[in-house]
């Protein structure tokens, strides 16, 4: 190698930390960046939110992701129910989140229901509503779900006195599209290459779509994916490991990994692939091609046909070979659950390991869960 | 060469010293809350045992949970890969381990050179540890060390249906005050404990030979109800409790002998050290 | 549980133990003995319950012998729907709690663990999964769930149908009724009538099925009127009894001969109950609401506590009857409207206002919110009911307990949460 290519690679190295650090620096107060925009603000929790209704009304969709805590608003919903949902209303009620002018929920799975009604019944926010969502994706359900949409845009306009037209929703389907292909570049970049950044870097960037103001942040975005591109080098000889499961509520699992001497080469996650993979097909009525892409979008548990969803898992693994899966849930979420037996029945069957590990969301998780990835890492290096 | 493992567990931590494949000296001490100073005193045991120095150890490797907080280690590797080394070096055909620690219990599935295939292990809650026992133990007012023992001159088992070691306490104490005799409440302790383990190695391919480690290995009452269960004979080291050290020791053995890969040198003393 | 169940138990326990039970569940021979030695010690005392026995051997019986395509149904998918298509309907959840009664149940659950079912899923399905991978409940030719009112049916369907190799249709239900969602659901219930007919060449018979609603809702009429008797002083039918046997037949056989000779039997021992004025205890100082659908199944010491402080659950939500009678000339308008109008669906305020009605209606001095350890759906929602009910003076406990798996109960708080209830009900 000759010194000026070395040397270029610093300079690379040092603009990439530049953009990286400034998108570091938002994501420490997304909430102070979102009040400067000066638009209302609506949390949302579930990926099948559909975020570009909200943004075509002008709103600023914000998720909510409380850090790990032991806070969980347990005088409110009992302690063996989905611990990201507790966290969630125990913000709610102790009054960090009463910059959001409204809450969307959506009917995924018995913790965002009972958390509808918890949230009525002992937090502020001013609007809070629920989005029905079906469990199949037959025709039928396709044009049940569009009346669905169509009401809930209603339910926004009539809110927050704003009329959304059909333009409006088409301009907000192509700025989600726009950060669904610079993910989906970014990750698939990891296939042959090593990133300039780490695993739980790769989900921090993905959280920041999710919680701040998605124009601007774009912007960020599409400057350092071009800067991750030019500086990647080949990927390295570590044993690649996918991360399969609900929510991580801390990145930082994607580090223990790699600090065990491992790569994260994807996920399979809602707070990573999942919020993104794949973009949504313009329509001439554009509230169809919203029902149609989160009816048929890679699934989570929660749509009755898991089938989808390990099959999307396993040709991940295939795509970016994949040496072994961490499985990782968040105690008490069923879906995800009842997923567990038959997904490591389609592992075993192809030979790949695999460790199922979970949450309860609390800070002492990662300290438990070290000693087994790090096992897990040194059984996959025997074998790699 | 000369090498040493070392196994920082939550109850007890030991030490393992090899020379070219063979076990010079050994030694468990208490971990208690000073982590640094349990690893200190039991290499230091083992150490004087073998009439060696420090420095005549060429490499030290860690394991167990305290395994990070080692300084004179040169490598840490977690107790997983540890226990199947050990045992697999103990027993060679070895193809199953079971180890019942202080707060963790594992079983390891692993390939005919000790490599491990798949592990799995119980969660957060305490049921099927060594803590459960002595939670009991405490209950029961007899010693954790009597406890094999009793189970074995008990008549009969009293069924322990509560699997949460708050709720088996309770349960434990209403049955002593029912007039259940201890011994037999004991026997039933250990059949619910190792139904616990049993259904863990049922999520696992598990093959024969089994081997145990841990503590809680030389309960016999969990060994033979283990046994009954998974109707299976269970080999069970004359020292189950260094089986963690002995794997690190393995480790160690395993580093290549690199310049700049010896020992390092914060060991801080030898046993002058040691009297202060 | 009643003194006659005890008996049952105990001699099915004692005389043939855990190991033949589970053959029990397999081979009709033993079926047809152990019905026969059930009966003997029963007929003479409740006619309602020698029928539900009558009629969960002879499901099982016919199940295994394949009289039938055999339909694995969820709890809350309408009974009719096999009845119409003259289908073996088997109800796992049913059988669950079965075999938490007789004991089973730590056996099947172990099972499941080990096949990766994990402890903290609901109890029912894991042991109802572990009665499939053992092998003990006639194989499914095809499954079919509703999505309401919990997640863990639908996915626990699944599974089951991955590991049979069968088709599972699920009625997916939107979150409340309104709008389009009633038309929804009858696309869905037409779609499940083609389904059922390309796999089993069973199709339905408009006549059939007429014949059907007509009976199920003849049967509504003498459940309305047991309700009604129910409310009487003291009460004449234990809670126990309701979570048991009687909401078993209520989730099976609607829409069935049997379903309406069960509850004229049952209404008929109740109404000799009310005319010897004869309670479920001495002397009934408090009367209770149960709520949440289930009660613990194995043996344990809940309603004798209460029974002893003088408590008695004289209602539980399981038994309400929310639906209307349906149109038996529109089968499927009917159907869906009744699962639409489940008060466990939507909002919760449906479930309060249905809870408050049977308060008032009961007359009852308290109520019971039994927290089933694997339960999000309804015990999510138990500590704001429980608010919300102590808003309009019902005092309400919520008890922690798991409703089939043993494990996860504790003799000891159990017993100081009854009694500290019982004393604050002063």
């Amino acid at each position: 190698m000759g010194g000026v290519s070395r040397r270029s690679r610093g300079a690379e190295f040092i603009r990439k930390v530049a953009t990286f650090s400034r998108i570091e620096g938002l994501l420490k107060d997304p909430i102070g960046i979102l009040k400067n925009a000066h638009k209302p603000i609506m949390g949302w929790l579930c990926c099948y939110t559909p975020l570009e209704i909200i943004l075509a009304a002008g709103i600023a969709p914000h998720r909510i992701i409380p850090e790990a805590t032991s806070d969980m608003a347990d005088s409110y919903l009992h302690s063996n129910f989905c611990p990201y949902i507790r966290s969630s209303l125990g913000k709610a009620t102790k009054g960090d989140l009463d910059f959001m002018e409204g809450l969307v929920l959506v009917n995924s799975c018995d913790g965002l229901r009972r958390l509808y009604d918890a949230w009525r019944l002992y937090a502020k926010t001013p609007h809070v509503y629920l989005v029905d969502l079906p469990r199949v994706s037959t025709d039928v359900a396709v044009g049940h779900f569009r009346e669905t949409l169509i009401r809930f845009k209603g339910q926004l306009e009539e809110g927050f006195g704003v009329s959304i037209f059909e333009g409006d929703i088409e301009e907000a389907i192509s700025l989600s599209n726009r950060g669904r292909r610079l993910f989906k570049e970014l990750y698939n970049l990891r296939k042959a290459h090593k990133l300039s950044i780490s695993g739980s870097q790769v989900l921090d960037l993905v959280k920041g779509d999710m919680v701040l103001p998605k124009d601007h942040y774009l912007g960020l975005l599409q400057k350092l994916v071009g800067e991750l591109r030019d500086g990647a080098v080949p990927r390295t000889n570590l044993p690649r490991v996918m991360i399969t499961g609900s929510l991580l509520e801390d990145p930082g699992i994607a580090d223990l990994v790699e600090k065990a001497g491992g790569e994260v080469a994807c996920d399979d996650l809602c707070t990573g692939s999942r919020y993104f993979w794949e973009c949504i097909e313009q329509d001439d009525d554009p509230i169809l091609a919203l029902s149609r892409h989160y009816l048929s979008k890679i699934p989570c548990a929660r749509m009755m046909d898991s089938n989808r969803r390990l099959d999307h898992v396993m040709d991940l693994v295939v795509d970016f070979e994949v040496h072994g899966v961490i499985c990782y849930t968040l105690k008490f979420c069923d879906t995800f659950l009842y997923d567990i037996p038959l997904l490591k029945k389609r592992l075993d069957d192809q030979g790949i390991p695999s460790l199922f590990l979970d949450s309860d969301y609390t800070p002492g998780t990662m300290g438990r869960l070290k000693t087994r990835i790090e096992a897990f890492l040194e059984m996959l290096r025997e074998h790699v | 060469m000369i090498v040493a493992g070392i196994d920082i567990g939550s109850l007890s931590s030991e030490a393992v010293i090899l020379e070219d494949g063979e076990i010079m000296s050994y030694s468990i001490v208490l971990t208690g809350a000073d982590t640094q100073r349990a690893a200190k005193t039991c290499m230091q045991e083992a150490l004087e045992k073998a009439h060696l120095k420090f420095e005549a150890v060429s490499a030290t490797v860690a394991t167990g949970y305290g395994r990070i907080n080692v300084p004179f280690a040169l490598k840490t590797v977690t107790e997983i890969t540890c226990h199947a080394r050990g045992a697999h070096w103990l027993f060679p055909s070895t193809r199953t381990v079971i180890d019942m620690g202080g707060q963790d219990s594992k079983v390891i599935s692993i390939d005919t050179e000790g490599r491990v295939l798949d592990f799995v292990m119980n969660d957060k809650c305490a049921a099927g540890t060594g803590r459960f026992l002595e939670v009991m133990a405490g209950a029961l007012e007899v010693d954790l060390m009597e406890m094999g023992e009793r189970s074995i001159r008990a008549k009969d088992g009293i069924a322990i249906s509560s699997m949460c070691t708050v709720f088996a306490e309770s349960e434990v104490i209403s049955l002593i005050a029912g007039g259940c005799s201890k011994n037999d409440i004991i026997r039933g302790l250990h059949e619910a404990i190792s139904k616990r383990i049993f259904t863990m190695a049922g999520k696992l391919r598990m093959e024969k030979p089994i081997t145990m480690s841990g503590g809680v290995a030389k309960n016999r009452g969990i060994v033979d109800a283990l046994r009954r269960l998974l109707k299976a004979a269970i080999h069970v080291p004359e020292e189950p409790q260094i089986v963690g050290a002995l794997g690190a020791a393995l480790s160690a053995w395993h580093l290549p002998s690199e310049a700049g890969m010896k020992n390092r040198g914060d060991w801080g003393g030898g046993s002058e050290d040691r009297a202060s | 549980m009643t003194f006659s169940e005890t008996i049952m138990l105990e001699r099915i326990k004692t005389e043939l133990g855990p190991r033949v039970i589970r053959g029990l569940l397999r081979s009709g021979f033993a079926m047809e003995s152990a019905k026969g030695a059930a009966k003997w010690s029963y007929r003479r005392e409740n006619r309602a319950f020698g029928l539900w026995l009558d009629f969960l051997f002879d499901t099982m019986k016919r199940g295994f012998r394949k009289e039938r395509p055999v339909v694995w149904i969820s709890a809350f998918t309408p009974s009719e729907i096999p009845h119409a298509f003259d289908l073996e309907p088997i109800l796992p959840e049913v059988i669950a709690s079965l075999a938490a009664h007789i004991g089973v149940s730590e056996h099947t659950i172990s099972i499941a663990e080990q096949n990766l079912y994990s402890m903290d899923l609901c109890s029912f399905y894991r042991c109802g999964a572990g009665l499939a991978l053992g092998g003990y409940l006639p194989k499914p030719d095809l499954i079919i769930s509703t999505s309401h009112l919990c997640d863990g049916a639908h996915r626990f369907f699944h599974n089951m149908s991955q590991l049979f190799g069968c088709d599972h249709y699920l009625i997916d239900l939107p979150y409340e009724n309104g709008g389009r969602a009633h038309t929804y659901v009858i696309d869905e219930l037409n779609d499940l009538a083609d389904f059922i007919g390309k796999r089993t060449g069973r199709h339905l018979d408009d006549e059939r099925a007429a014949g059907v609603l007509e009976l199920s809702n003849r049967t509504r009429g003498i459940m309305l009127e047991i309700n009604e008797l129910r409310r009487g002083v003291p009460s004449p039918l234990s809670g126990s009894e309701g979570m048991s046997y009687v909401l078993g037949m209520n989730f099976s056989t609607l829409g069935s001969q049997l379903g309406l000779a069960f509850f004229r039997a049952l209404h008929g021992v109740i109404q000799e109950r009310v005319n010897r004025v004869e309670g479920i205890i001495e002397e009934e100082r408090y009367r209770l609401l149960w709520l949440h659908h289930i009660r613990p199944y194995y043996p344990n010491i809940i309603f004798d506590i209460l029974g002893g402080l003088g408590a008695v659950v004289s209602f539980e939500e399981a038994n309400h009857i929310y639906w209307e009678p349906m149109d038996p000339r529109h089968p499927l308008e009917g159907l869906a409207s009744k699962m639409l109008s489940n008060f466990g669906c939507g909002p919760i305020e449906h479930r309060v206002e249905a809870i408050l009605e049977m308060a008032r209606k009961y007359r009852v001095n308290g109520a019971i919110h039994f927290s089933h350890w694997g339960c999000r759906q309804s015990c999510g929602g138990s500590y704001m009911i429980r608010d919300v009910m102590k808003e309009r003076g019902i005092p309400t406990l919520v008890l922690d307990g798991d409703g089939a798996d043993i494990r996860n109960y504790s003799e000891g708080q159990t017993r100081t949460r009854l009694e500290a209830f019982i004393e604050m009900l002063g």
